[in-house]
């Protein structure tokens, strides 16, 4: 299990590696622009990494129009360094995982509020039902066992 | 509700609102006895069978007392008819089988009688029998006991009164009708030089009733008048015997007498005729019809034929009676020395608690073996000391004493507490004791104590009518010994009483003798607000268990079906059985529609429609039993009610309803348990919402620097 682990991570880290070789200034980028992703990943210990995921999106669409700037450019490491020391693209970026953290703090409870009305709403919905079972049927439809019949 | 609607109805489809009816067609009312009746046209009369008018303010006199009162009547299709009528206002029948045999017979020396019918008395509101008879030309030769009249010479007793009575005697021989009210005061003579004697009537009430003990034989006479039996031919000749009797003496031949205990015990003691005329003259040829037709000994008295041949002419040897056993020595009993049987066991019956002490010594045995020397009473009362023991009922000392009686005069009647009767008055004794409301304890323990079968076997020779009677009696205490609904006293009652009315409570006001007449009367309560909760008590029971059993064979006996009834004791049971019963005997009794007796059943049956599982079905059958009940018809009721394919439905629908009520159940219980962890469950929940949003929102905008970036 340790193995299979150990490997992916090393997959990720060569992956990552090949990346900074062939396309050292996107990886520049993206490694400066993605710091909010990556301390979201080491601070998130929920099993479904909401947080990290929450954050991650909204980053990436931050960092996004950099790369394709840097791409349409020269794609050099100078234009990579101009782009990670402009305050502006770093605003994009780094505002774009800060809204992602307001989300991921702000959201759940209403969204958390909203489901639960909706689950009280089932639950009278079936009461409902029940009731007009219990109407239809009289008290006996709650015994396990059914009466006898008429004939 | 037409049929196509009930079986609609019964596959389970919606009725159509107002369907015209097609049901099991109940014939149209066509009931003349519930046409409403032509009103009387004098003020106060009662219209009886829409002929006869009743007149309540002419009534006629009474010689006889306890005989049903009778009126004037006028016949409206025959104004100048004379006609009267007796009201049978005790509650007992008349006798149905006697009305049946002489309605409309024409016989010169039997009152005719024209028609007999139910109607509603106007003095009372109540329906009785009323009895039309001929008026009877002249007064009653005698208007009571104490009168006196001048003595009738032999020719014209002979002429007016002798062949007259025994052409009479011999018609109610033809027709088996026992008259049993025989005496000068039920017999009519007119004035004119060519009237001769006519009976008068004998069907108002029940044999006995009305006959003072004068004319009784010594057996009948020691028996209270309603228990005095059926009657033959034979007794009639004797109360003939003593009614020329009196009509040749001109004055009561037991005048002497004062008190009908102190006549039987001299009639006991010395015969009828020594007894009657010891002291009188009578004309000498006189003698010998008086002297035959009164011989105590049934055997030995002057049969109708004697009568006839003495008529024509022909003198007959003079007949003694068989001389009485009597005693060496007499036995001393309250008083009086006593050298008979039959004397000994007349005191011992009015005297029974010094009777019971002489039934339990030895004195008595020895007496009848030492003194009277009579074996076979000796063998009678060991039998009877023996054998007390068994039936049941009572005090086995009132038991043993009235067995010892029995013995020691076996031609007597059954004696019991105070009670005397004929195995054969058993009947009309309890129905009057039912019908007056005191003394049916005393009847009842007399067929439970098995008294009947000890009288039968006491008798010297078997005739037929006793094992029959011994049968009937039997039958009797099986249904005392049983407590359920169509036993008991009441089925003894109307089971020995053939045209005994409904006694039921619910009946009062309606003369009620026959099934059908018992299912008109249910409609008509029916339609009283206040009618009870159910229309079968423990006397209708009764009434139906005994008239019904050949109406009802087919569904298990009469007796099964009635006892449901009371079985369980579950309200639905009772109400099925009770309608089940009802029903048949609808259907068995032609289908006349009973709308009421419907609506009345229609209030039983709710622990019947509660048996359905589903309120709205419950409501349907309540609907469509309410449109049945306009049938009159409970057929279609029950239909509904005991519906198979219904009940099936029903109860597969109730299941599929008890799996969807508990699976909803469950699911609430998911809910609320998620909704127990609410923090958890937003937070977890909520998160994961948002970070799904979030990624679709970030798909979107990527896709949208994408495109923004290529143009």
């Amino acid at each position: 299990m340790g193995g299979a682990k150990g490997g992916k991570v090393m997959m990720i880290l060569g992956t990552i590696i090949a990346v900074s070789i062939v396309a050292a200034p996107t990886a520049l980028v993206f490694a400066v622009g993605l710091v909010p992703t990556i301390v979201a990943l080491l601070v998130d210990r929920d099993t479904g990494r909401y947080g990290a995921v929450t954050v991650g999106s909204l980053n990436f669409c931050g960092v996004f129009p950099s790369a394709i700037h840097l791409w349409q450019g020269g794609h050099t490491v100078q234009d990579a360094l101009n782009t990670i020391a402009n305050p502006y693209d770093l605003a994009i970026m780094f505002g774009a995982a800060g809204i992602g953290w307001l989300l991921y703090f702000g959201l759940p409870p209403l969204i958390g509020s909203l489901l639960v009305q909706k689950h009280e709403a089932e639950i009278r919905r079936i009461e409902g039902r029940q009731k007009a079972l219990q109407e239809e049927w009289g008290a006996d439809i709650n015994n396990a066992a059914p009466p006898p019949s008429v004939s | 509700m037409a049929p196509s609607d009930l079986s609609s109805f019964l596959a389970g489809e919606d009725p159509p609102p107002d369907a015209p009816s097609d049901a099991p067609a109940a014939p149209a009312t066509d009931d003349p006895a519930r046409a409403p009746a032509e009103p009387a046209t004098e003020p106060g009369a009662t219209l009886v069978n829409d002929r006869y008018e009743v007149l309540p303010n002419r009534p006629r006199p009474q010689p006889l007392k306890g005989i049903a009162p009778a009126f004037d009547a006028v016949d409206r299709r025959e104004a100048r008819a004379e006609i009267i009528a007796h009201v049978c206002i005790s509650g007992l029948p008349p006798r149905t089988d006697a009305l049946g045999a002489l309605r409309g017979v024409e016989h010169p020396n039997l009152l005719k009688l024209l028609d007999f019918g139910l109607a509603a008395w106007s003095q009372d509101g109540s329906e009785h029998p009323f009895i039309l008879l001929e008026r009877p030309r002249g007064n009653p030769m005698f208007l009571s006991m104490e009168d006196r009249r001048p003595p009738l010479s032999e020719d014209i007793l002979t002429r007016k009164v002798i062949q007259p009575a025994s052409l009479a005697l011999r018609e109610l021989r033809a027709r088996r009708v026992f008259h049993g009210l025989i005496n000068p005061m039920n017999l009519y003579l007119g004035e004119g030089a060519s009237d001769v004697a006519k009976l008068g009537q004998c069907v108002s009430d029940a044999p006995g009733i009305g006959q003072p003990a004068l004319f009784e034989t010594i057996e009948r006479g020691v028996t209270e008048p309603v228990g005095r039996g059926k009657g033959s031919v034979e007794d009639d000749l004797y109360a003939l015997g003593i009614t020329l009797m009196m009509l040749a003496l001109g004055h009561n031949p037991g005048r002497r007498y004062n008190s009908d205990r102190a006549l039987i015990a001299a009639k006991t003691d010395y015969g009828t005729f020594a007894a009657l005329c010891g002291d009188d003259r009578i004309n000498g040829s006189l003698t010998e019809p008086l002297r035959g037709l009164t011989i105590d000994d049934p055997a030995q008295r002057w049969t109708l034929d004697d009568l006839e041949m003495w008529i024509n002419g022909r003198r007959l040897s003079p007949r003694q009676a068989a001389p009485i056993k009597r005693a060496a020595r007499p036995i001393p009993f309250d008083g009086v020395e006593h050298l008979t049987l039959r004397s000994l066991a007349h005191a011992m019956a009015n005297a029974p608690i010094k009777a019971q002490k002489l039934a339990d010594s030895k004195d008595l045995e020895t007496w009848i073996r030492r003194s009277l020397e009579d074996e076979p009473a000796s063998e009678r009362l060991e039998e009877a000391i023996r054998s007390a023991s068994s039936g049941s009922g009572g005090a086995i000392e009132h038991r043993r004493l009235s067995r010892v009686l029995m013995a020691l005069d076996p031609s007597g009647p059954i004696r019991y507490r105070g009670r005397s009767l004929m195995p054969d008055g058993i009947g009309a004794a309890l129905a009057d004791a039912m019908a007056r409301g005191s003394g049916a304890q005393e009847v009842a323990e007399v067929i439970a104590g098995q008294l009947p079968m000890f009288w039968v076997n006491v008798q010297p020779g078997l005739r037929p009518e006793h094992v029959a009677n011994a049968k009937i009696f039997d039958a009797m205490r099986g249904h005392l010994d049983r407590l359920a609904p169509g036993s008991g006293i009441e089925r003894c009652l109307y089971q020995l009483n053939p045209g005994m009315p409904c006694l039921s409570p619910m009946m009062r006001g309606h003369y009620v003798q026959d099934l059908a007449r018992l299912m008109m009367a249910l409609d008509e309560i029916g339609a009283s607000g206040d009618h009870p909760a159910e229309p079968i008590d423990r006397h209708v029971a009764a009434f139906i268990a005994a008239h019904g059993a050949s109406l009802l064979r087919g569904g298990g006996s009469v007796d099964s079906q009635l006892s449901a009834i009371g079985a369980t004791g579950k309200p639905a049971d009772r109400a099925l059985a009770i309608g089940s019963i009802l029903a048949r005997l609808q259907q068995k009794l032609g289908n006349r529609p009973l709308r009421n007796l419907c609506k009345w059943f229609t209030t039983m049956t709710g622990p019947l429609v509660e048996k359905f599982h589903s309120r709205s079905l419950q409501r349907r059958v309540r609907e469509e039993l309410d449109r049945q009940a306009a049938t009159g018809l409970l057929q279609n009721q029950l239909t509904i009610l005991v519906n198979a394919n219904l009940g099936h439905r029903d109860l597969a629908a109730f299941r599929a309803a008890q799996r969807q009520f508990r699976g909803n159940a469950m699911k609430i219980q998911h809910i609320k348990r998620l909704l127990s962890e609410r923090d958890r469950f937003t937070t977890v929940n909520g998160r994961q919402v948002t970070a799904a949003t979030t990624m679709v929102v970030s798909g979107l905008i990527l896709a949208g620097i994408v495109l923004t970036s290529a143009v």
